[in-house]
């Protein structure tokens, strides 16, 4: 199984958002780093097929991203995660199972199954709009994963979680990225050194950086702060 | 197509829970009901002897319409009600003979007469297909053959057709048309059906309103809840999502249809009775030259409805895919509601004809007096049959506009 991203770039009328990128990911956590701006959030818009690239293809074993069974093999949490207020927890999974292609039993299973996993079980019941925006982000994250997908694609995915949940999330995205490709993009630097095997930083639509945790260093977020300079100050360690 | 029907199911279910599309709804039907039968709740009827409220003279009306209906309205007809009028015009110092006022103004004895012995609708559909026009009018109804007054009929409904300027080979259609209507013709009392096609232009003007609440968020919704990025990511995120989207609007907009027109038919038919759905539609709609009955009228005004329904519907969720926005979609679709209400002058021709195909103008009971012609290899198309076709052909259009529309739709910044 392997991601293959050839020349990829994106134009817009007066700006390069990601400059003819080349990629080649195996199953494993890859973390994505970059600054606000830096072309993380198109780059994966296109990986998941919701953007076209202006130049450049994107391929999942030789499926092209706009393909259907491309996105049949897909997970996705976007970063601005959107929801139906009036849906419960529970029927909002089933309606993106349903947009999965899982069968209506399996769904079912599957959803009891990640309830528990995100600890809403006692909540799916309830309308969205009642949630918090940890429970929320919660909901996002089993939906993501709710066809067991080979392309796992998670766009800030630990923000609004709590320190508890946020290591939860972690151990749940190190299981899935024993087989399966899991792309994570974050500001939160100890996420991605926790879990990450291989590092990719984003600088003006290029990777400045691709490589592993031990090619960083042991410190990755004074290896980012180097790459970016000192000014950043979203990196926070523990945010 | 592979889960569709749960898709299908979860799209209706974010139509339907439009609070603001309910309240229209519920309040629309309501006045429409009360509108439909304000006449007997709200009227009152005062005359020198007695006073009547709306529900008695309704209910005198009702009974004297129900007691003559299914009667071939020939010369023994026209005896047995001008006797009948003789007879409570003597006993009251009523001259029927005198029919309009001194100074022309409105009638009078003849009217008085009509109204206490419960034949107000038979007189007053007999002065309208007649033609208050026409010279001598007032001895046709006073003291005019059968014969007589199916000829001042059928010379009346030339008049219009001159007046509208219709040309030999269409009023030939027409003609053709109204003289295989059976003679004489059956009368029925149908004031269910007069009541409905009073208020069909209010229902209309409710769906779309209703359909426009309801449908402009289909697509522009996920735009604004931000949840396009999930739905297009997934499996069943383009074409399957797309046309449960799509079937999902026009089940909306034919159910809304169906239902609001149902109900405004069900009051009057309640109120006023159902009676003369088998008899000639010149019942209920006077001075209409089809060679249909009541009952084909109103079901080829409900399907016509429903067909500019999806229309409709159709187009407010290519708008609301275009401009992702639910604002946009209510201010266009309320700018071609007010536009609608204006019409082109016949001299456009073609065009004029065309424009008249709208929706909202076209749906009135009017419709079944418009006279203007399509011309078609072989034939005529009257504007019934052009407004199915075109409301088609149109859905088809806009169906495959946004289908196509959506296969390309990305997401760009917010």
């Amino acid at each position: 199984m392997e991601l293959v991203l050839e020349g990829v770039s994106k134009q817009y009328s007066n700006k390069t958002a990601v400059d003819r990128l080349s990629l080649r990911l195996k199953p494993g956590v890859t973390g994505l780093l970059g600054e606000n701006g830096a072309g993380k959030t198109t780059l994966m818009r296109m990986i998941c097929g919701i953007m076209k690239p202006s130049e450049g293809t994107i391929t999942l074993d030789g499926l092209d991203a706009s393909d259907e069974m491309y996105r049949d093999a897909l997970g996705y949490l976007p970063q601005d995660f959107g929801y139906y207020p009036n849906f419960t927890g529970r029927s909002f999974l089933m309606y993106m199972a349903a947009l999965k292609g899982l069968e209506k039993s399996a769904a079912e299973r599957r959803c009891d199954e990640l309830l528990k996993i995100v600890g809403l079980e006692q909540t799916a019941g309830k309308k969205i709009k009642t949630y918090s925006g940890g429970m929320k982000q919660r909901l996002g994250i089993a939906q993501a994963v709710l066809n067991d997908p080979k392309l796992l694609i998670l766009d800030e995915p630990t923000a609004g979680l709590d320190p508890k949940e946020r290591v939860r999330f972690r151990n749940l995205i190190s299981e899935l990225g024993r087989e399966s490709i899991v792309v994570l993009s974050t500001h939160i630097v100890s996420d991605v050194e926790h879990i990450a095997d291989r590092i990719l930083m984003m600088k003006d639509g290029h990777f400045v950086f691709d490589g592993t945790l031990d090619e960083a260093g042991t410190d990755l977020e004074a290896f980012y702060l180097r790459c970016f300079g000192e000014g950043m100050q979203e990196t926070g360690r523990g945010k | 197509m592979k889960n569709f029907g749960i898709i299908f199911g979860a799209e209706l279910k974010k139509i339907l829970s439009k609070k603001a599309m309910w309240a229209t709804l519920i309040a629309g039907i309501l006045l429409i009901g009360t509108v439909e039968v304000s006449d007997l709740f709200f009227e009152h009827y005062d005359y020198p002897d007695i006073s009547m409220s709306g529900v008695e003279y309704e209910q005198l009306q009702r009974e004297k319409g129900e007691a003559i209906t299914g009667d071939a309205m020939d010369d023994a007809f026209y005896e047995r009600f001008r006797n009948e009028m003789k007879e409570f015009g003597n006993e009251h110092q009523q001259d029927i003979e005198k029919i309009v006022d001194t100074d022309g103004s409105g009638y009078t004895d003849l009217w008085f007469c009509a109204e206490r012995t419960g034949n107000q609708w038979l007189l007053s559909k007999e002065l309208r297909a007649i033609g208050t026009e026409t010279e001598g009018y007032e001895k046709l109804i006073t003291g005019g053959t059968a014969a007589q007054i199916e000829k001042a009929k059928r010379e009346e409904l030339i008049y219009r057709m001159n007046a509208e300027g219709i040309g030999d080979s269409e009023q030939a259609y027409w003609i053709g048309r109204y003289d295989s209507i059976e003679k004489p013709f059956i009368y029925s009392y149908s004031q269910g059906y007069i009541t409905f096609y009073e208020c069909i232009f209010v229902m209309i003007w409710l769906v779309f309103l209703v359909m426009v609440i309801g449908l402009s968020g289909v697509f522009a919704d996920e735009n604004t809840c931000r949840t396009d990025a999930l739905i297009l990511s997934s499996r069943n995120g383009r074409r399957v999502t797309c046309l449960a989207k799509l079937t999902a609007g026009i089940t909306f907009s034919a159910a809304a249809m169906l239902v609001v027109t149902g109900t405004g038919l069900l009051i009057p038919l309640l109120a006023y009775g159902a009676g003369g759905w088998n008899t000639p539609v010149q019942n209920v709609l006077v001075g209409s030259p089809y060679d249909i009955t009541v009952g084909r009228a109103v079901i080829i005004t409900i399907l016509i409805a429903v067909l500019a329904a999806v229309v409709c519907g159709l187009f407010t969720m290519l708008l609301s895919l275009l401009f992702k926005n639910t604002l946009p979609v209510m201010a266009v679709q309320t700018a071609l509601l007010l536009l609608s209400i204006f019409s082109l002058p016949d001299k456009f021709g073609i065009l004029s004809q065309i424009w008249g195909l709208k929706p909202m103008y076209f749906l009135k009971s009017e419709v079944f007096n418009e006279y203007r012609l399509f011309p078609v290899p072989g034939g005529y198309l009257n504007c019934l049959q052009m407004a199915a076709i075109a409301y088609i052909l149109l859905s088809a259009v806009f169906f495959f506009l946004v289908l196509r529309r959506y296969g390309k739709y990305q997401i760009l910044g917010r």
